[in-house]
């Protein structure tokens, strides 16, 4: 991550509602008990990629979430940068398909951004090679 | 049939209460909520006895694809490197379209593909495992079948998948021994196109120093406090499309065409190569588009349905029925298994008939058809209220029942809508001498048949409906010996509202109205599908299910869940009569068939005229 991407989009405020306990699964409707990760660890130090780009997600759904990355072939990671995109794209979709109208977290939006944004620098720097 | 040969007559019996279960409510699943490993096979071309060929397989979540692959026969890695090539080069260029990217087709052997895909998805994952002709397709990919011995599976099949044990021969028997923490695959064919399918108990390991056995496999909370063998969510295709479709074929074209997908013409078996491979996969593809659009039908029934315990229209039925709180009569109603027997002897089928006479020879006709037949007659009949009755009552209406078939203007009466209400669920016993009555014969064949014919008996157990009937065609009254109707009293409290297609069941109103009139507007409204699945729905609520019987243990039967044979007796008699008002109302029909009859126009004889 550059710290210019970073700079740019950390949030000066976190919302109160940030527990996932507060906020309904965004795949299944129930009450929501963890905080699925979409972009998910990074292979090298164990931590969470993108630590605040998370949806409130029952238990159940947040591990199937991991069963689709592993069927899909997300979890074997090579090149980090491709799966945090890929990996987003189909936890993306999973809410897609749920058809469920549904509430983020206070610092999803920029957590999005920011993913984007250093995938974007990430592809010129590749590019320009 | 001679009248000297002898041949058994009404010969149905009650099997008791003993091994009836109730109707359950179970939570309902989406498919969205777990992994579904969609697979389908065919054996391979040309070889006799039948045997694995190629396979398909997809992993998605809802709509979202994972991954797939094509299975072969572990053989054909040793003996067939060619074909394998062609296989693997298929695949190559062939890559299956994920969520997230274009994903190399993987290319397996049966084995490998059932412990790295197929256990590893369907029984440790716990995911969905769809297919259409499930059980074919599993056994396929056995390399051990075998009668199910355990309870619940009569007529069913054990089978041992490769890769998952082996086959051993003991005292010069096969036998099966499977995998530590695998198990074998038990298969079962419910309703006409349903299969249920579930794991059996994981073998256990075996701890050599402590010469303990140890759980293995997969184990799930039994909500009772207690762990059970986690049985597995396998899904056949063909059961939920029959059931929410009305779609009544084994061939899973009919299915795919009903639901506005295209039809595959499969063959029977394929030849191991690149065609072979396009075939299982286009099959796989297909039912993957089935599953989702039979998920999204189901969502539209009481809330949503799931899936897997979707095998027929009964299924159907009756969920909605434990949806709407509804007890089964057989557990809320208090009757001796000697009057469900009485019962029994009067529960036959729709009445077929053909005119000898007028075989081989065209003739002018009239096409008549009752709507909505057998609805028609238990709405006439007053199901619901019977059903939703606190407790039922026997009376005896002898006396009544006597005057009522003696009356001169029987026919008459018989089209007044509260004649049919007033007598309800009424059995007789009568004693026919000559009179026509619809009676049950066992064929060479061993099948049962409906014929009405001349009858002599001392004792004749009958729905009164059938005895409107003989008396009818006779131009007499039938003698009653007996007549006993059970009365509905108080109504059952709890029973709730569901929506199904947009319409409100309220329990308040017969439901069958309710989804008669949601038909009429799916047919108009070109709804298809819906139509003839509400035409099923009904039909399997009023008469399919209360007459349901199941196999049991040492070839007998079961009552079905929501088996009550004082209403399938008496709406299947009412459906005959109704037939028999037309014989006497418009002349003798060239063909008949339980709810609509042929009938000449113009006859010498008489008949309809123009």
């Amino acid at each position: 991550m550059s710290a210019s991407a970073s700079a740019r989009w950390t949030p000066s405020f976190a919302a109160p509602t940030d527990d996932p306990a507060t906020m309904t699964c965004v795949y299944c409707g129930a009450p929501a008990t963890d905080r699925d990760h979409l972009s998910g660890r990074q292979a090298s130090d164990n931590a969470q990629s993108d630590p605040d780009l998370w949806l409130p997600s029952c238990h159940r759904c947040n591990v199937l979430g991991y069963q689709a990355w592993e069927a899909n072939g997300l979890t074997i990671v090579e090149d980090l940068a491709e799966a945090r995109v890929r990996r987003v794209a189909l936890s993306s979709l999973r809410v897609a398909d749920s058809g469920l109208w549904i509430l983020t977290p206070s610092r999803f939006w920029a957590a999005l951004a920011r993913l984007l944004v250093e995938t974007g620098d990430e592809l010129k720097k590749r590019a320009s090679f | 049939m001679t009248q000297a040969s002898l041949v058994r007559a009404n010969f149905r019996h009650w099997p008791g209460k003993r091994h009836w279960r109730a109707p359950k409510e179970w939570p309902v699943e989406r498919i969205g909520s777990r992994l579904c490993l969609t697979m389908f096979s065919l054996p391979e071309r040309g070889r006799i006895p039948e045997r694995f060929g190629l396979g398909a397989f997809m992993v998605s979540t809802g709509s979202v694809v994972l991954d797939g692959g094509l299975v072969y026969d572990d053989a054909l890695d040793v003996h067939h490197r060619v074909p394998l090539d062609a296989l693997v080069e298929w695949a190559r260029c062939h890559p299956v379209e994920t969520a997230t990217s274009l994903r190399e087709r993987r290319v397996l052997p049966l084995s490998e593909f059932n412990k790295t895909v197929f256990a590893r998805r369907g029984y440790t994952g716990q995911g969905f495992i769809a297919s259409a002709d499930l059980g074919r397709t599993l056994a396929l990919g056995a390399d051990h079948l075998a009668a199910a011995r355990l309870d619940g599976w009569a007529d069913g099949f054990a089978l041992g998948l490769r890769g998952l044990g082996v086959v051993t021969t003991k005292r010069g028997r096969r036998e099966w021994v499977h995998s530590t923490g695998r198990t074998i695959v038990y298969v079962q064919a419910v309703s006409a196109h349903g299969t249920r399918a579930a794991f059996g108990r994981p073998r256990p390991g075996f701890d050599e120093e402590t010469k303990v056995s140890k759980r293995r496999g997969v184990w799930v909370p039994n909500g009772k406090g207690k762990l059970t063998h986690y049985q597995g969510r396998f899904l056949e295709l063909l059961g939920p499309s029959h059931g929410l479709s009305g779609v009544d074929s084994s061939d899973l074209d009919d299915h795919l065409v009903a639901w506005n997908l295209a039809p595959l013409e499969l063959p029977f078996a394929v030849d191991i190569n690149e065609g072979g491979a396009a075939t299982v996969t286009s099959a796989v593809e297909s039912l993957h588009r089935l599953t989702l659009l039979l998920a999204q039908e189901a969502r539209e029934w009481a809330g949503g349905l799931d899936l897997r315990r979707i095998h027929s229209p009964g299924s159907v039925a009756s969920e909605l029925l434990v949806r709407m709180g509804l007890a089964a009569p057989l557990g809320h109603f208090d009757l001796d298994d000697g009057e469900l027997q009485s019962w029994m002897a009067g529960l036959h089928g729709g009445w077929v008939a053909t005119s000898t006479e007028r075989l081989g020879s065209p003739f002018l006709a009239a096409d008549l058809d009752v709507r909505s037949a057998y609805p028609t007659v238990a709405v006439l009949l007053g199901w619901w209220t019977h059903l939703c009755a606190e407790a039922v009552e026997c009376q005896d209406v002898t006396e009544d029942f006597r005057r009522c078939l003696a009356s001169p203007d029987l026919a008459e009466r018989m089209r007044d809508p509260k004649t049919w209400r007033h007598w309800g669920m009424t059995r007789v016993v009568l004693r026919p001498r000559g009179e026509r009555l619809p009676v049950e014969v066992e064929g060479d064949d061993g099948e049962s048949r409906l014929i009405v014919v001349p009858t002599e008996a001392d004792r004749f157990d009958a729905a009164w409906p059938d005895a409107v009937l003989g008396t009818l065609l006779a131009e007499r009254a039938v003698e009653v010996l007996e007549a006993i109707q059970l009365v509905p009293t108080g109504r059952q409290r709890g029973l709730r509202t569901i929506q199904v297609l947009g319409a409100e069941l309220d329990p308040r109103n017969d439901p069958a109205v309710i989804l008669g009139r949601r038909r009429r507007q799916a047919k108009v409204q070109g709804e298809k599908r819906r139509a003839d699945a509400l035409r099923s729905v009904m039909n399997a609520m009023v008469w399919g299910n209360p007459a349901r019987f199941d196999p049991a243990a040492g070839g007998s039967e079961r009552p079905g869940p929501w088996c009550w044979p004082p209403l399938a007796s008496t709406v299947s008699a009412g459906s005959r009569c109704l037939m028999a008002l037309a014989d006497v109302g418009v002349g003798p029909a060239g063909y008949l068939d339980t709810d609509g009859a042929i009938v000449p126009l113009l006859t010498g004889g008489g008949g309809v005229g123009t």
